[in-house]
């Protein structure tokens, strides 16, 4: 088993290190939407095709050989040495530094509730399976999963900035972080990340209780009368939480990376969501490999750690001895 | 930061911008100061401006967007800019003097400061500028301004506040040209460094550069931070060497006291419906380009006013001319029949509100360049006419192997001719003009398929470079028959271009057979090429003008391409933002003066 | 089973000869599904390889032109019929099993028929109503029985009372800015949700089953092999490779199709084989592998039927998600603006929900109910399939 974990440790370098290479190369092969409108410009003005191109990517490093990049690249994110966003002007690491922490002010707390109010409803639907609480609870649960993010949380705007006037209609950065303000402005978009987590919570609380729900030792502890919030907490909650735990690494990752975006860009929000797409969209090779760094060797560690768990869950699957079956 | 004639100078191509922004049009909204109500001389309020998205970088070396220009300008002027055709206004320089159209004499100011420790800015640093950088060997430093400084162009120094400028030949439209207007220079001590190791990196990188901490008094801002991606602050600066101008022509006293609010603001906000929203909540200042169907419901508040300023840029629909599209887009009969089948009226009235005018040639009406009894006029009011269009194309077909088939144009193989018609995506306006030139054209017997051409630069690479076989495809490859696109086409909408009112030999690169940017193959059949000569050359006015007005008119003639209409900015103001012109007044480089608008007081 | 009818059959008397399948004949569903599958080919590689000129190739009973997405889809239905639906029709007792479990969940049986409704209407609406048209003079009109400011709409189809501008039932749900029918928009909407939802899902299901399943059942360095390049596209930005085709080939919805189901299997793969790796330990499967079968025979005909329940709700659950998926890229502008959907036409109207809210809202509410009805339908038939929740 141990052999197991050091191999899978290095394969996640290893791996990453694929990704970064697959990254690089698509970054490579793809039409950079701003040397064509560069170009075109430049033409306009009175330039040629050739040297518009060539002053271009003399601006952005781009006329150095692609394995010198390449290398360099690879070089810099193992030392830490992120190189420079062009789109940004400044250094990768800075551009990264300065949004991580708008993103986790909102995706934290979110996350943070939408795990309690997820686990709290998928144990009560459980348990109280096609009752009418449990359509309340499961619709309230699925709601968030079943309406478009961003049409959301322009709604939200709408209605309760706009209308009512209850929160700020966009984002203002130079608030004090700990502030009541800051708070009041992190309102919808955290409200908007925890309803579409909470579903995934529910659903893996629940078909994880459900797993222990009619199990012989819950209907023992039924039949010695322990009292229906005991046998949950106690003896449902428990064993579920392992699993559990490792879904929640992921799900702060997918959140604050990936569906993050939207809410960022509606409410104008600095975080790593715009960031990354930014980079993506606008073909800023530096920090596109930052941000496809990160949570490409989180992922991988996760997956990882997933795997383990299933061998602490189910004692019939090993991965130390199946060589030669 | 004069806003007409130097925002329309950067980014020829007009329309959407596609680089994650969405909504149509280069949205800014302003935000103005929360809460306090000015009182008092001291306070004057914060300008307030949001954009779609941020600046990339605020080195103005290698950035020349309109977007990035909000950034840059607040904290620097720059040489000269336009405020009516033919009249500059000096900022930078303080006159101008030529001979012959062949050397350009340009004083600078005297009380002009960079930041310590860079003292005055002087000639020197001018010309070391533009020869060590902009006329760099082989354009070593990648910066945008090579297209405007050609080698045979020579700067010199002739004292310390004055250099010359020497042409190959007389160019009596210099002064339009971008090597002095809108132009900058950087001081010597700072880029000499760079210089001397040849080191791009280090240009780039450079911390004074990219935070305008060098600017001096030479800009009515100061930088203060640059939040990426979030806002962009300048606060009023304590010096600003046009203060000491006012009153001298064609500086009003306004100047004296300019700019006239303590706080500039960019705030970047890519979601349109977020900016939008933000405009109607009172909080902007300022907002570029409103969306056309929402002009109607945002004049009805009371706490905004509308200004629409008209610009330069012309949208058209471009007739491939070269081999890969339909070969009777070379005969001038069958263009002029299309074009006279659209309705370009309709285009400007139904799809885009009614704000652009209408086009008939590549000048909008209002240039001193556009002579309207010469213009021959096509698709608008009684120049619309399926019937007419009908009996052009008939008496253009006849003898070859086309034909009318009922009411359908045949073609050889006796199936309907289909006609390709490309549209850019990124703005809706674009697929709706698409369906409604299939419309149009159907009226006439020829059936059109609009298709997607994805974002711009897809288009651009797949339907806008060609080539011939041999070198890299560009703009214009070679000739028609030999050069081609990657993709086959042959009508195409959504791409706009800078009619350039100010000095229209700029257009030469789209409508001469070798004109470097003719995508569409167009080979003309008036001698536009020698008019467009004698127009740059010749030193006599008159002259000058019959040659662009006899251009414009033939161009009127050929129909290159259909050309819709000139559009307009859809401005938003506060209310009680004053100083611009008054609606209807407000001309294409009104703008100038902007630095000296206010809140009004009360 | 041949051999003596008259006497008990007993098992020396078995005829094992006559017995052993010939191996040529094939069972009559997958005749049926390869002739289907050929002819759908057939068909969409005339229309794309052959066929020319822009006008309909078959002009009655009503002018189509198939793409190759409607072979795909074809494809899928042809395939979900089989092998879907048609089991259930095969073994009814298993059927009204199930159905029994999953008509406790109330909230899944009418989330069941409003699906019924939005299939029949995604089917049959666009091959009888015309696609939505362009019609600029009829942009913003506002639903009927409602009225907008006519700063709103424009030129007003219906009447104008008091500078507001009402609704007719010539658009009884409003109109797009640009003209369009929301009514026939939300209908057409259907079909393209449905070609998303089902597509996708299909080759999601059958790469990931297929990869999870060998991968569990070789174990060693086949497992390792196919886990790590699954670890490897379950990380890889697929975005980009998306955004990379849609500069190289423009964006349209098949591309959106196949690039994610491609792409995006590599979870329901890694569900799969832990599924398995649990079944692989189960008697039967030990037992089918002493008697000599092949790895191909045991995956194909022991673990994946037993796979199957995990592996049909979690398709189930990934329709909705990609339903929205396709929503999400039509804000981002990277969808295909000349389909119909009902990303499309909440992303085109998100501008202006203030005034003309029903844009973005009717096929919003449509939408939501659509997933909501999936999502539901998803749940009941974990419960339903599931052999070891059955209380």
């Amino acid at each position: 088993m141990k052999w197991y974990v050091l191999r899978r440790l290095a394969w996640t370098l290893v791996a990453t290190w694929l990704v970064l290479t697959l990254t690089f190369g698509l970054v490579a092969a793809s039409p950079d939407p701003g040397a064509s409108a560069y170009v075109a410009q430049q033409v306009q003005a009175g330039g040629d095709v050739e040297g518009a191109q060539a002053s271009y990517e003399r601006a952005r490093g781009l006329d150095r050989p692609l394995w010198a990049q390449y290398r360099d690249y690879m070089i810099g994110m193992a030392t830490l040495d992120w190189g420079w966003s062009e789109t940004r002007s400044q250094p990768v690491v800075e551009a990264v530094a300065a949004a991580w922490p708008y993103s986790v002010m909102y995706g934290a707390p979110a996350l943070l509730v939408s795990t309690v109010l997820g686990v709290a409803v998928g144990l009560y639907s459980a348990t109280h399976r096609n009752t009418l609480e449990d359509y309340a609870a499961s619709s309230f649960a699925f709601f968030g999963i079943s309406i478009p993010d961003f049409w959301f949380a322009i709604v939200l705007i709408l209605v309760f900035g706009v209308t009512l006037g209850w929160i700020p209609i966009y984002y203002r950065s130079d608030v004090p972080w700990l502030s009541l303000a800051n708070a009041r402005q992190l309102l919808a978009p955290a409200l908007v990340v925890t309803l579409s987590s909470i579903a995934g919570e529910m659903r893996y609380s629940r078909a994880t209780a459900l797993e222990y729900v009619n199990s012989a030792f819950v209907k023992t502890a039924k039949a010695k009368g322990a009292s229906s919030w005991r046998r949950v907490t106690r003896h449902v909650l428990r064993p579920a939480l392992v699993p559990l735990s490792t879904i929640l690494v992921a799900d702060l990752l997918n959140v604050v990376l990936v569906s993050s975006y939207l809410v960022e860009v509606v409410f104008g929000i600095p975080g790593l969501g715009l960031l990354s797409y930014k980079a993506i969209r606008q073909q800023d090779v530096a920090l596109v490999l930052a941000t496809v760094l990160i949570p490409t060797f989180v992922a991988l560690l996760g997956n990882l750690a997933q795997d383990v768990a299933y061998t602490v869950l189910d004692p019939r699957i090993d991965y130390g001895g199946r060589e030669g079956r | 930061m004069g806003a007409g004639g130097l925002a329309s100078l950067a980014g020829c191509q007009g329309g959407q911008s596609d680089g994650g922004s969405a909504g149509d049009g280069d949205a800014s909204t302003g935000d103005a100061s929360t809460g306090d109500a000015s009182t008092g001389g001291d306070s004057r309020g914060t300008y307030v401006e949001a954009v779609p998205s941020d600046a990339q970088s605020l080195n103005f070396l290698y950035q020349s967007d309109a977007n990035s220009e909000k950034f840059v300008g607040a904290a620097m002027d720059a040489a000269y800019d336009f405020r009516d055709f033919g009249e500059i206004v000096p900022l930078w320089i303080e006159s101008v003097t030529e001979t012959d159209k062949t050397v350009w004499e340009y004083t600078l100011r005297d009380n002009l400061r960079w930041s310590e420790p860079y003292g005055q800015l002087t000639a020197e640093d001018w010309v070391y500028t533009v020869r060590n950088l902009y006329q760099g060997e082989g354009n070593w430093a990648g910066v945008v301004q090579y297209a405007s400084w050609p080698d045979d162009v020579t700067i010199e120094e002739t004292g310390e506040r004055s250099f010359r400028v020497t042409l190959p030949e007389p160019q009596p439209a210099f002064l339009a040209s971008r090597a002095m207007w809108g132009a900058r220079c950087l001081p010597k001590g700072l880029i000499e460094p760079y210089v001397e190791e040849r080191d791009v990196e280090g240009l780039k990188r450079d911390e004074e550069l990219n935070t305008l901490s060098y600017t001096g008094n030479l800009g009515p801002y100061d930088f203060e931070e640059w939040e990426r991606e979030s806002r962009f602050v300048a606060t009023r600066a304590d010096e600003y060497y046009l203060r000491e101008v006012a009153g001298e022509e064609p500086f009003g006293e306004a100047f004296a006291e300019a700019p006239y609010f303590d706080e500039y603001r960019l705030q970047v906000i890519p979601e349109e419906s977020t900016r939008l929203q933000a405009l109607r909540e009172g909080d902007l200042t300022f907002y570029q380009n409103v969306p056309a169907d929402k002009v109607a419901q945002y004049r009805e508040l009371d706490h905004l006013k509308f200004r629409f300023p008209p610009n330069p840029y012309c949208a058209s629909l471009y007739y491939n001319q070269r081999a890969n599209g339909w070969e009777l887009l070379r005969d001038v009969r069958v263009r002029r029949a299309l074009s006279t089948a659209i309705d370009k009226v309709a285009v400007a009235e139904d799809i885009y509100r009614g704000f652009p005018t209408v086009a008939q040639t590549f000048q909008p009406e209002w240039s001193p360049w556009y002579v309207t009894e010469r213009v021959t006029e096509h698709g608008a009011g009684d120049t619309h006419s399926y019937e007419e269009a009908r009996s052009l194309l008939e008496s253009a077909v006849s003898g070859t192997d086309y034909g009318y088939d009922g009411d359908a144009l045949v073609g050889p193989d006796g199936s309907q001719v289909t006609l390709r018609l490309v549209f850019r995506a990124g703005a809706s306006q674009n697929q709706t003009t698409a369906e409604f030139v299939a419309q149009e054209l159907s009226n006439v017997g020829i059936a059109v398929d609009p298709v997607n051409g994805g974002p711009a630069n897809t288009v651009q690479s797949k339907y806008l470079l060609n080539t011939d076989g041999e070198g890299q495809p560009t703009f214009n490859g070679g000739s028609r028959d030999a050069s081609t696109s990657q993709e086959p086409w042959d009508l195409l909408y959504g791409i706009t271009l800078n009619a350039y009112p100010i000095n229209p030999n700029g257009s030469e690169v789209f409508w001469t057979e070798s004109g470097s940017f003719n995508f569409f193959g167009y080979v003309p059949e008036a001698p536009l090429a020698d008019w467009y000569a004698t127009a740059k050359s010749t030193t006599d006015e008159a002259a000058r003008r019959e040659a662009f007005a006899k251009v414009f008119a033939a161009l009127s003639e050929e129909q290159p391409v259909d050309f819709l209409n000139f559009s307009v900015f859809k401005n938003a103001y506060r209310r009680d933002y004053v100083g611009m012109p008054d609606e209807g007044e407000y001309d294409y480089l009104d703008g100038w003066d902007s630095t000296t608008w206010r809140l009004a007081e009360g | 089973m041949s051999g003596e009818s008259d006497e008990s059959d007993r098992f020396e008397d078995v005829d094992w000869a006559a017995l052993e399948s010939t191996g040529a004949a094939l069972a009559p569903r997958t005749a049926v599904v390869l002739v289907g599958a050929l002819g759908i080919v057939a068909i969409v590689g005339y229309e794309t390889l052959l066929a020319t000129g822009a006008g309909p190739t078959v002009a009655w009973p009503v002018a189509y032109r198939a793409t190759p997405l409607d072979g795909l889809f074809a494809l899928t239905m042809l395939v979900v019929l089989a092998y879907g639906i048609h089991p259930l029709y095969d073994n009814p007792r298993l059927t009204r099993r199930y159905w029994a479990t999953f008509r406790r969940n109330r909230a899944a049986v009418w989330s069941l028929w409003f699906l019924a409704v939005v299939f029949g209407l995604g089917l049959a609406g666009p091959m009888l109503l015309a696609k939505p048209e362009l019609n600029v003079a009829a942009g913003y009109q506002p639903p009927v029985y409602t009225a907008v400011p006519t700063t709103v709409s424009g030129t007003c189809v219906g009447p104008v009372v008091d500078g507001m501008c009402r609704g007719t039932w010539r658009h009884p749900l409003g109109t797009t800015g640009r003209g369009k029918d929301v009514l026939v928009s939300v209908i057409y909407g259907m079909r393209v949700s449905l070609q998303v939802g089902l597509i996708t899902t299909l080759i999601i299901v059958l790469l990931g089953t297929t990869v999870g399943t060998v991968a569990a059942y070789s174990g060693g360095l086949v497992d390792e092999a196919l886990m790590r390049y699954v670890d490897v596209q379950l990380t890889f930005p697929t975005f980009f490779l998306y955004l990379l085709l849609l500069y190289l080939f423009g964006g349209t919805l098949f591309l959106l199709i196949v690039i994610f189901g491609l792409t995006s299997w590599g979870g329901t793969a890694r569900l799969v084989r832990s599924e398995a790796l649990q079944r692989r330990e189960e008697g039967y499967v030990r037992a089918a592998r002493s008697s000599g079968a092949g790895t191909a025979w045991i995956v194909r005909r022991h673990v994946v039927p037993n796979v199957s329940n995990t592996v049909v709700t979690n398709a189930s659950l990934l329709v909705p998600s990609l339903i929205l998926f396709e929503a999400t890229f039509s804000f981002l502008g990277l969808g295909d603006p000349t389909v119909p959907s009902w990303g499309q036409v909440i992303a085109a109207g998100r501008g202006d929900l203030a005034t003309a809210w029903w844009i973005s809202t009717i096929p919003g509410v449509f939408l939501f109910l659509t997933v909501l009805a999936l999502n539901f339908v998803g749940d009941a038939l974990r419960d339903a399939l599931d052999p070891r929740a059955a209380s």
